[in-house]
């Protein structure tokens, strides 16, 4: 019976229900047809408020906020003309500077898809102009995304310790290394290339152009400093944090910049909590959700399953990480993550994996579905906003994609990567 | 014209049946019904944003009373959590409205388009049924909660138990209008930005 659920479920998938409505339609066919160990329906109510009804989880408005008033109140448009100043004398710079400000705004947004549209609209046009790839032009905003939810804050790490009860601020330490390793190897990846191609080199700028561009954006860039630091030295909580980077960046885009009109507040305020909505009402499905999935003891089945092929804690988290790459091409990753985390946290858990670990490796490969074919959502959103053919931003991605899935490996091969960062806070 | 509830909408072809004169009064009061939640739309949208900005200065005050000043207010914590649980809710129905609930779409890419009209009919048929559900045993469990104290507030778990049912009624409203315009062959677009 269990199994026609899950059948069900993977039914209305597939049509295009939403996400959270099969959820919770499985998990009350489920507790319509159980007759031994009979559960009244308002289980289902009862456990989808329980959910969502957690102080960790306040952060989450609070990051979106705190990224759309960068985005609108032109803090990222200073980032980007302070990381042109910084490496504009690099062949290809414009790939460059759409890494370095992605990697400054991931210090702050925690939301890919965010930072995506904020520095695809003026640098994707620009690359275009300058004679770059269009695809390659897509392909490296897309990349530079990428590092938004894997660097600290990270809205899908917040779900995951949700979801499996751990640390936040352990988990967002956790992503620190795997995404300068990222970050790393996309500069490589751009330098490459664009010497392959001899794309332009902008103007270099002098040491006092660069430390004007610094000092214009200097605002903007003390928001990451202000929240890492603020939470690794314990001045304030995650939390807290979130906060206070939207209240910064409110003050910043209003008071100094100016480029933020009072009377926009409203409907940003609106946007970010329909935002926040579509991530929470799929956790409040994955309650309910997460009983049928521990009812139906697929979990057991699962363990077993992989277990039979594996004992080695390196070995199963390989099998489970090429088991999401592929759910991640069919299955958009805050979905996959609330549908199949209930499900792994047991194996992890019994085969002596590192939560922490196992909760950076997880969120790194469901990111990485972001970008890879058919539906990475990176690569359709840079193509909308950019005016690039999919097809094209889909080639030129490779190699980023390539890279992310080796520093996977890395993370999976040498646990150190994740865990070492999280063991110094205390 | 006024663009019900700030959707945009384009007709997928021919409509299913009726005569002329019952489409034409069926048109009229759909879009006389529309018209009425498009201020609808706009309070939720008001409302959500005050959620937000609650968010904001309840978490503020707890930082600002740690290192600066005493600030009244007992147990933070507990009206953000009830804050949340209501903006979860809320936000959903406004998301419900704008149609940009997450959902896999790969099928529409191959599906004609009468066959993802179908679908859509019959899938909003099943999320009203279902919604009517939750809204019945929600009401349920919010009777419950009513006689639980939340520590260090003056109100009981009958507050947040609440905003599920509150958000389960309004996307039970924006679900049937959506199956109506579905019905009257128009294929609702996701809207980018809530109205306010």
């Amino acid at each position: 019976m269990l199994t026609l659920l899950f059948a069900a479920f993977l039914l209305l998938l597939v049509v295009g229900f939403d996400v959270g409505f099969s959820m919770i339609l499985s998990s009350w066919l489920g507790v319509l047809s159980k007759t031994e160990r009979a559960v009244d329906a308002s289980m289902i109510p009862m456990t989808m408020i329980s959910y969502v009804d957690s102080y960790a989880l306040v952060q989450i408005p609070l990051f979106i906020l705190a990224g759309e008033l960068m985005n609108r109140g032109g803090l990222t448009q200073r980032l980007i003309d302070w990381a042109s100043s910084l490496v504009g004398r690099l062949r290809g710079s414009l790939g460059h500077v759409s890494i370095l400000t992605n990697f400054v705004m991931a210090g702050v947004s925690g939301s890919a898809v965010a930072d995506a549209v904020a520095t695809g609209k003026p640098l994707i046009p620009a690359m275009k102009e300058g004679g770059y790839d269009h695809g390659y032009a897509g392909a490296v905003i897309a990349a530079g995304a990428l590092l938004g939810p894997i660097i600290p804050p990270s809205i899908p790490m917040v779900v995951y310790a949700q979801i499996a009860s751990q640390s936040v601020v352990k988990l967002f330490m956790a992503g620190v290394m795997p995404g300068l390793l990222l970050f790393v190897g996309f500069m490589v990846i751009c330098t490459l290339v664009a010497n392959k191609r001899k794309y332009p080199r902008a103007e270099a700028a002098s040491l006092r152009q660069q430390l004007q561009a610094t000092g214009r954006a200097g605002w903007a860039l003390m928001m990451p400093v202000i929240i890492i630091g603020g939470i690794r030295f314990g001045l304030m909580t995650d939390t807290e944090a979130a906060a206070v980077a939207a209240v910064y960046a409110l003050a910043v885009s209003l008071l100094i910049y100016r480029d933020f009109k009072v009377g926009s507040l409203p409907q940003v305020l609106a946007a970010t909590g329909r935002s926040t909505a579509l991530i929470l009402f799929l956790l409040a499905a994955a309650g309910p959700f997460s009983w049928l999935v521990a009812e139906s003891q697929i979990n057991h089945a699962i363990i077993g399953l992989i277990s039979g092929i594996s004992t080695n804690p390196v070995v199963v988290l390989l099998i489970i990480n090429v088991m999401l790459l592929i759910v991640g091409c069919v299955i958009e990753p805050l979905p996959a993550m609330v549908i199949f985390v209930p499900t792994l946290l047991p194996l992890g858990a019994q085969l002596g994996i590192d939560p922490i670990q196992f909760g950076a490796v997880i969120v790194l490969n469901l990111m990485i579905g972001l970008l890879h074919p058919p539906i990475g959502l990176l690569l359709f959103i840079v193509s909308s906003v950019g005016r690039v053919p999919i097809g094209a931003v889909m080639r030129e991605s490779l190699p980023f994609l390539a890279w992310s899935i080796v520093v996977l490996a890395l993370a999976i091969v040498f646990p150190p990567i994740t865990t070492w960062l999280p063991s110094q806070i205390h | 014209m006024v663009d019900p509830g700030g959707l945009r909408q384009k007709s997928l072809g021919p409509r299913l049946h009726g005569d002329d004169r019952f489409q034409s009064f069926a048109a009229t009061g759909f879009f006389s019904v529309q018209r009425a939640l498009h201020w609808l739309d706009r309070v939720l949208a008001w409302f959500v944003a005050t959620l937000v900005v609650f968010l904001v200065v309840i978490v503020t005050s707890q930082l600002i009373d740690r290192h600066f000043i005493d600030v009244p207010i007992q147990a933070p914590d507990q009206y953000a959590r009830i804050g949340l649980v209501w903006l979860t809710f809320m936000g959903f129905a406004l998301a419900i409205r704008g149609n940009v609930a997450v959902r896999v779409d790969v099928i529409d890419h191959f599906l004609p388009a009468p066959a993802r009209r179908w679908i859509g009919i019959v899938s909003d048929a099943i999320l009203l049924v279902m919604l009517c559900m939750i809204t019945y045993k929600g009401w349920a469990v919010f009777e419950v909660g009513a006689g639980q104290i939340i520590l260090g507030t003056p109100f009981t778990a009958g507050l947040p138990n609440a905003a599920l049912v509150a958000g389960a009624v309004l996307m039970i409203l924006y679900v049937a209008v959506r199956l109506v315009a579905r019905w009257r062959g128009d294929e609702p677009v996701p809207l980018e930005q809530p109205v306010c």
